[in-house]
């Protein structure tokens, strides 16, 4: 383990001074990993399903209402699955099982098992109360497993509780707002230490841009829909687009300045998807022009650096919106067609040409 | 080291989980038990949903004065109902007040979400009536407060449908039990001519 520990070191230093690249520094690393080091993604989503249907089962079945047992025993039934989930944690920790599989699978099954005993017990006792208490309960009840377990999906995802609790607050029982959103704002910041703690160990490539995507998808979106909440009553689309983006920009400077690709990728998704209605709108005008203009900055960005991935953005925005108006216009069908047809045979022209550039070496 | 701090905090997390639902259990055993018995007349449908199975929606609503702080129609508001036990027609329960915080001692409940409105109502002006003078009748007349308990009796998959069944050919009849303790009110039961539901459902 300790060669391992500093064959990591080693590699992320020749990373640093321009000696390897960091897909050489995974050949390297995974040459000489331990088996336990060895992370099966395919492995660990197959498993994460199989542990949610599992735990769907298990609810499924409660959701059958067994009125045969009395409420002493149904409120038994209910604790035993977290019971069982805690006793093979405790096992994993007496045994050493430190796989990321054994950790990302526990922590999904007690997760749902928390969930389903706080929904048992309510329903055992007729206990009438809103959705919103339920969330939080079960929300501050699974963070510590989480964090015990050193789950890295379930805690990605735990993200998301906050935001829907958030919306129930705000939509099903009319509370505050602000005091709601705050709240729900710091819950979300919760979730974070998580990814942080992530990011700053020694993992493999996949598992870092997996968590990349999930993370860069969920915390700016989560945010966002938290943040408009408090400004609803008083936004329009313009406002809303203006709020998701700089929510966007504060991921991406974070982005940046913390060396996450993935993130910069996905706040570029996120603003693109916020403007593909302006085509459309009337009031979306200013919009618009704002997303042209990123689009054609992105797409210059993408040539000079030669990024396939930052030129595809670029250019699939422009065509959008581009042939979005078009599209809302009064032009004949005949036309609409051929300008499709050639947008479509441009982007595959500009995809064969820069991963044959590529492929020769031209960077 | 680690591995002995693991199982600590293990033990924690467990002791903390565990304490949550075991207070939850005992909470709502203890209203079920010892609570303060309450009857209402209401309306019962047969929704269900993937995660919460088959139950009974139920609908029992009162009215009563209010007297707080709120001085304008509101909807789904928080209030306290002081409920008297023995106070309605036919030995049922009658919400007597509504306030923003319990006021005196009493059976009182708190009501989640509840709607506001003042006696008089806008099709109560008068033809020559200025708007000030109605708005300042509409204020002086008071507040009443019109108020949901506890919706939601969960029962068996099998009898469910049935239930729905006698519930709306006998739905003068119906009446829904709650228990009433820790200012919270647990719908225990409905009942038909003296019976229970899950009874009358199963003959």
């Amino acid at each position: 383990m300790k060669h391992h520990e500093w064959l990591q070191g080693e590699l992320l230093l020749w990373q640093k001074e321009g000696i390897i690249d960091s897909a050489l520094a995974d050949k390297i690393s995974l040459r000489y990993s331990s088996p336990k080091e060895r992370i099966s993604v395919g492995a660990i989503i197959i498993g994460s399903f199989g542990a949610l249907l599992v735990g769907l089962g298990i609810i499924a079945l409660f959701a059958a209402n067994w009125d045969c047992f009395n409420r002493p025993e149904r409120a038994a039934i209910a604790i035993a699955p977290v019971a069982i989930c805690t006793a093979i944690a405790l096992l994993g920790f007496c045994k050493n099982y430190s796989s990321a599989n054994f950790r990302e699978i526990l922590t999904i099954l007690w997760s749902i098992s928390i969930g389903a005993a706080t929904c048992l017990v309510a329903q055992t006792y007729q206990v009438g109360g809103s959705a919103s208490g339920l969330l939080l309960l079960v929300m501050l009840l699974t963070l510590p497993i989480i964090w015990l377990m050193r789950s890295n999906i379930v805690g990605a995802l735990w993200a998301i509780y906050p935001v829907v609790w958030t919306s129930l607050r705000c939509y099903n029982d009319h509370a505050p707002r602000e005091i709601t959103v705050l709240f729900g704002m710091a819950l979300f910041a919760l979730a974070i230490p998580m990814y942080i703690r992530f990011i700053r160990r020694n993992t493999s490539r996949k598992a870092l841009l997996t968590m990349q995507l999930v993370t860069g998808l969920i915390y700016p979106i989560g945010l966002s829909c938290m943040l408009f909440g408090l400004f609803e009553q008083s936004i329009d689309y313009p406002g809303a687009v203006l709020l998701f983006s700089l929510v966007a920009a504060v991921f991406a400077a974070i982005a940046f300045i913390e060396k996450l690709p993935v993130w910069t990728t996905c706040c570029l998704l996120i603003v693109f998807a916020m403007s593909m209605p302006s085509p459309f709108l009337r009031e979306g005008y200013l919009v618009y022009f704002a997303s042209l203009a990123l689009a054609a900055v992105v797409t210059t960005f993408g040539i000079i650096k030669s990024q396939l991935s930052r030129i595809n953005i670029g250019v699939y925005m422009l065509l959008w919106l581009i042939l979005g108006k078009f599209f809302e216009s009064r032009v004949s069908f005949t036309a609409k067609g051929i300008a499709f047809v050639a947008s479509g045979l441009l982007l595959i022209a500009i995809n064969i040409i820069f991963a044959r550039m590529k492929k020769n070496g031209g960077r | 080291m680690k591995k002995k701090t693991n199982i600590i905090l293990l033990l924690v997390v467990a002791l903390i989980q565990f304490g949550a639902i075991a207070w939850l259990i005992m909470r709502y055993e203890n209203v079920v038990k010892n609570g303060v018995e309450c009857r209402f007349a209401c309306q019962a449908y047969d929704p269900h949903d993937p995660f919460r199975g088959r139950f009974l929606r139920v609908r029992v609503e009162d009215t009563c004065a209010y007297d707080g702080g709120i001085a304008a129609d509101s909807y789904r508001v928080p209030v306290w109902a002081k409920i008297d036990p023995q106070g309605g027609t036919n030995g049922l329960s009658k919400a007597v007040k509504c306030a923003d915080k319990p006021e005196d001692s009493g059976l009182w409940v708190h009501i989640p979400s509840a709607n506001l409105q003042y006696n008089l109502r806008w099709n109560h002006r008068e033809e020559d009536e200025s708007s000030d003078d109605f708005y300042r009748r509409r204020k002086e007349s008071g507040m009443i407060a019109r108020i949901q308990f506890p919706d939601k009796f969960f029962l068996n998959e099998r009898i469910a449908r049935k239930a729905e069944g006698i519930i709306i050919k006998r739905m003068n009849e119906a009446v829904a039990v709650y228990k009433v303790m820790y200012n919270s009110a647990v719908l225990t039961d409905i009942v038909i001519g003296g019976k229970s539901i899950l009874e009358l459902a199963r003959e």
